[in-house]
């Protein structure tokens, strides 16, 4: 087997064993990411020099056999809207084409101090505004299962890396979907954390109460891996749980008894029937392991939508007021005095799908619509809360589609935008209501990945890796996006 | 609630964005289409429930007041499209309208 | 026609912490451009705040000191505006949910004492500053930022509009500035921007129930510049009302010093335009009875309290129990003095209102710095009621304590300067000096009264001013009266 195909153990073990040296093995990467990606275009920035180095320094631990952790020597790729010190960090944005941030975010921090070789940034929709990787300034993103159709977003970089083996494990940001999604058009695992447990601070921020940052990897295993070790309480975010860190089990596979809850309303909308055959599959599967099924309803899931672009909109108004090309980013020429500098700097800089949600987000905001609008959604998503904690009562984890349909083709939808925002249904419940959600593939459909989602209580995570894990190992690994 | 091309001016006025006309006709098409299908929000029942802005149910989280060092300087104006003299370097304010 | 100024103020106050709201980065100042900053403070995308304690703390101060009710749940929101001072498209500040509401200051003013009503009192972070390349902000061609201020603490304390003339709102700015300093709240000064104040006023014909529409006056930086501001800006709305065209909108004025006018900036913006909302990144603060009550049982006497048991305990005038109480380092020298010393509380007064303060002026040090402590004039002043001291001697006494710190018992031995009352001693150098001056004996025989006092201003110089002036003058005039005969 090539290393491209290797789970994190299996890496492990040749570093381990020194049948290969961390520096090989990022070359190696290195050289599959050359031949790959000027096709599949995930990556945005390649650093090749700081990851040679880093694999340096993760030889000199092996040898040494001091401060060795599951993650030192392993080439790992980084979405480009967190940051990285002295490494450029866009967003896949004109606006911070040029941008190099002099910090770096705790979890690369806490990457780095593991050991991680980082070995690129990854390319999304711009600002993580969007679930295509289309809207990049750097070009959009092909799905490596088939080249014609998107990976998904606004992690479809992170997500096509991992498929094609161009390295086996990256972070993503999620704030609606943004990690789950794009998994599973790449048919691979994704998992948005419970929020406050993965540190923010240099994630930057789409939506603050709803953003996310989490692991993407194409085993279970490896996803709880990665995960583990870029979760804690972070003093420089308030936002986190102060709460140690979980600690790594072997995941046992034991599920019996476990309750599961199909809820009926993530049936009911306009799902492609295959993907909902594929589910019933995990659920025939999950119930043979002794798994007891439980109704459970969700009566504001069908609000969920609308909900989330009202707060996420409103909030992305707020976060991207600071791009007026004052002290970083791009600046606009056209400027004859300092509003008509932050007007054009704005316009030029931005794209149209983060243009049109800072209006939009402006809009909610105003006296005329705050209240029935945006505080309207701020209630709703405490309604929707108090549904998912009546849910939990009855059962230890939901199960539902990630997505209701499969990848289409690449600028096939691009206009029809309430349906290319409605795809996001199933996924952005669990950022409103802060819940853990991972994604995991279920098999596929005409070649394409279908990928399935559980849900758990905040701070469960634990579960849902025994679940994927557990599913995993009946249904074997799909392996289409390797390239 | 439906927005005319002049209020869809007036939000990107606020929101420092200066729209090209067809964006303008563009985005109002688009948004009252948005703004639309959020009606449906006044189906939900929110009776009784207390707004909830917040990703996490936590409280109190607040530092000591202790000096931390800050950033160095050349660090700080590495991105500055201009500067002079150590700082931040804009044109002239003008007064808008 | 007589009309009445309605006034309003709206006066932000730096807190005095160490390090700034929402980061670590310090607070002080002056500071070269731009080495006070860090990601978090200049707004770098991806920067998360997280709350300074000692702000709310401070916050909750300054509420109790001005009667406020402290709110249990303290949150944060969004101020959305575009300004290049401004790093991150908007200020954290408290809209919903500010940290105090309804309090009120009692002050005395010359038509009564009165309350002024405290609408609410939030906080808020700094912004940066920006450095003009003309002589304004409207003519110059560039602005240079240097983001140093940007999120040190404040608050805004925002007053009914229950000031009723200019030297009101001058007046309650100065018990403000006193109270603030007292709890420790703010350093208070004016000159570097901790303390700044915005007006609303409004002008109308007594009788009128309805307020006018109101201008805000803005850039006062001096209490001397709040009070000529507004009277410049009452008589303009005067005007206007007289001549029937009464301001129709609300607008914001700025104080032009140079000129000593008030000019137009900017019809008021209207409030939507702020777009507030909470801010996900900042969880709320709830604050419960134990934190307000250990708050409250640290806070000092205030002013006022002071100001009127001086009159009452010590029996001080108001002007003495006003200035010494103005000031907290003063009032606790005074009252530190007067726990060694049990004389008449008044020549404590006397000597801090006169010699301190023309010493402390004269070195332009803060009351604070002083070397002389407390129970060193205590001391002195005890010697000077014995008489082992003239109260001429005192003022040299005293300079000493004040520019060495020694104690009046060493600086009186070492420099020989007790008083001379040995009678004996005395007899013998007036006898000198008689004999040694017969022109002016001959004098005070013919009848020139002066030449008496040139006589015992000799025996001063002889004893180097350490003689009893009383046993002077005794002896003298009996041995002139000798002569006499
Ligand atoms: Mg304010
Ligand atoms: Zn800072």
């Amino acid at each position: 087997m090539e290393i491209v195909e290797m789970s994190l153990g299996q890496l492990r073990k040749l570093l381990d064993n020194k049948e290969i040296s961390a520096l090989e093995m990022t070359k190696g990467f290195l050289g599959h990411i050359a031949q790959l990606d000027p096709e599949i275009n995930a990556f945005i920035t390649i650093t090749e020099e700081e990851a040679l180095f880093a694999a340096r320094e993760a030889d000199a631990r092996i040898a040494k056999k001091e401060g060795i952790t599951p993650l030192t020597g392993i080439p790992i790729a980084i979405k480009d809207n967190i940051c990285t010190k002295g490494v450029k960090t866009t967003c896949g944005s004109k606006m911070l084409a040029n941008f190099i941030p002099s910090y770096d975010a705790t979890v690369v921090t806490k990457l780095k101090q593991a050991g991680a070789v980082l070995i690129g940034k990854t390319n999304l929709d711009e600002f993580a505004m969007g679930s295509s990787t289309e809207s990049s300034y750097f070009g959009l993103t092909r799905n490596p299962w088939d080249l014609k159709r998107i990976p998904g977003g606004s992690s479809g970089g992170s997500a096509a890396a991992v498929a094609a083996g161009m390295v086996p494990l990256a972070l993503g940001s999620d704030t609606g979907g943004s990690i789950r999604q794009p998994a599973a058009f790449c048919g691979i695992f994704g998992l948005k954390p419970t929020y406050g447990r993965v540190s923010r601070y240099g994630l930057v921020p789409y939506a603050s109460s709803l953003d996310q940052v989490g692991p993407m990897a194409r085993t279970a295993k490896d996803l709880a891996v990665l995960y583990h070790n870029i979760s804690g309480y972070d003093p420089l975010d308030s936002t986190t749980v102060p709460l140690l860190p979980e600690k790594v089990n072997d995941l046992p596979q034991g599920l019996k008894g476990l309750r599961f809850g199909i809820p009926c309303e993530s049936y009911d909308k306009k799902i492609d029937p295959g993907i909902k055959e594929k589910l019933l599959l995990v659920a025939d599967l999950l119930e043979k392991a002794g798994c007891i099924p439980v109704e459970v309803s969700l009566p504001s899931l069908e609000y969920a939508a609308a909900i989330y672009y009202l707060i996420a909109f409103a909030e992305a108004s707020s976060n991207l007021a600071r791009y007026d090309g004052v002290r970083y980013g791009y600046r606009s020429e056209e400027q004859t005095d300092m509003i008509s500098m932050f007007r054009q700097t704005r316009e030029e800089g931005f794209g149209r799908e983060v243009k049109r949600r800072i209006l939009l987000g402006t809009c909610f905001l105003t006296p005329e619509y705050y209240e029935d609008y945006y505080l309207k959604a701020e209630k709703g998503r405490a309604r929707m809360k108090k549904d998912f904690a009546r849910a939990f009562l009855e059962c230890e984890f939901m199960l539902t589609p990630t997505t209701t349909v499969v990848p289409n083709i690449i600028r096939e939808k691009t206009d029809d935008l309430l349906s290319k925002y409605l795809s996001e249904v199933c996924t952005v419940a669990a950022n409103l209501t802060g819940i853990p959600a991972l994604t995991f593939p279920c098999g596929c459909i005409n070649g394409l990945p279908v990928g399935a989602q559980l849900m758990a209580r905040a701070g469960k995570e634990e579960t849902l890796f025994r679940v994927a894990s557990f599913i995993e190992g009946e249904l074997g690994v799909v392996k289409g996006g390797i390239r | 609630m439906s927005l005319t091309k002049e209020q869809v001016k007036e939000l990107s006025s606020m929101a420092r964005l200066a729209l090209t006309e067809e964006e303008i006709n563009c985005f109002t098409v688009q948004i009252n289409e948005i703004l639309g299908y959020l009606k449906k929000l006044n189906e939900l029942s929110i009776e009784g429930e207390e707004p909830a802005p917040y990703g996490v149910p936590l409280n109190n989280i607040m530092r000591e007041d202790k000096v931390q060092s800050s950033f160095n300087r050349d660090s700080v104006l590495v991105n500055a499209p201009q500067q002079e003299s150590f700082c931040f370097k804009v044109l002239k304010v003008l007064e808008e309208d | 026609m007589k009309y009445e100024t309605i006034i309003g103020l709206e006066v932000h106050v730096e807190l005095k912490t160490d390090s700034k709201l929402c980061c670590g980065c310090s607070t002080k100042f002056p500071a070269e451009p731009n080495t006070l900053t860090c990601p978090v403070c200049l707004g770098l995308p991806g920067a998360l705040p997280v709350l300074n304690k000692k702000a709310i703390d401070l916050g909750i101060t300054a509420g109790l000191a001005l009667n406020c009710k402290i709110s249990r749940e303290c949150k944060f929101d969004r101020k959305q505006y575009f300004y290049p001072d401004l790093p991150k498209g908007y200020q954290i500040t408290q809209f919903y949910a500010p940290i105090c509401r309804t309090g009120w200051l009692k002050k005395e003013f010359p038509t009564g004492r009165r309350r002024i009503r405290i609408t609410r009192i939030h906080l808020e972070e700094e912004a940066g500053r920006s450095y003009h390349s003309g002589a304004g902000i409207i003519d110059s061609d560039y602005s240079l930022l240097d983001y140093n201020r940007s999120s040190i603490p404040l608050i805004e304390i925002v007053t009914a509009p229950d000031l009723r003339s200019p030297r009101e709102a001058k007046e309650f700015m100065e018990e403000l500035k006193i109270i603030l300093e007292y709890t420790g709240v703010s350093d208070c000064k004016m000159e570097e921007g901790s303390l700044r104040c915005d007006a609303n006023i409004s002008v109308r014909r007594q009788g009128d129930r309805e307020l006018g529409k109101r201008a805000e006056v803005k850039n006062m930086n001096s209490f001397r510049a709040v009070e000529a501001a507004l009277e410049y800006e009452a008589k303009r709305q005067i005007e206007l009302l007289e001549q029937n065209t009464p301001l129709e909108s609300e607008e914001t004025r700025a104080w032009d010093e140079g000129n000593r006018e008030t000019v137009f900036m900017r019809f008021k913006e209207k409030a939507y335009e702020y777009r507030y909302f909470p801010d996900p990144d900042l969880l709320p603060v709830i604050i419960n009875d134990d934190w307000i009550k250990g708050i409250r049982n640290k806070l000092p006497e205030l002013p006022n309290s002071k100001r009127e048991r001086y009159i009452q305990e010590f029996r001080l005038p108001k002007d003495d129990a006003a200035l010494i109480s103005s000031s907290k380092p003063m009032a606790e020298f005074f009252e530190a003095v007067l726990k060694d010393y049990s004389g008449e509380p008044k020549n404590v007064s006397n000597w801090i209102i006169g010699d301190l303060v023309r010493l402390i002026n004269q070195e332009k040090i803060e009351f604070h710095q002083i070397k002389l402590k407390p129970e060193a004039l205590g001391q002195m002043l005890k010697i000077l009621d014995q008489g082992v001291i003239s109260s001429k001697i005192a003022k040299t006494v005293f300079e000493e304590m004040f520019y060495t710190g020694n104690k009046p018992e060493i600086i009186i031995k070492e420099q020989g300067l007790e008083q001379i009352s040995d009678v004996q001693l005395i007899q013998e150098i007036v006898v000198k000096v008689m004999a040694d001056h017969p022109q002016s004996i001959q004098d005070y025989l013919s009848g020139k009264k002066k030449a008496k006092s040139f006589l015992v201003g000799q025996v001063m110089k002889e004893t180097k001013g350490k003689a009893n002036p009383g046993i002077v003058n005794v002896l003298l005039e009996k041995e002139l009266e000798k002569i006499k005969e």
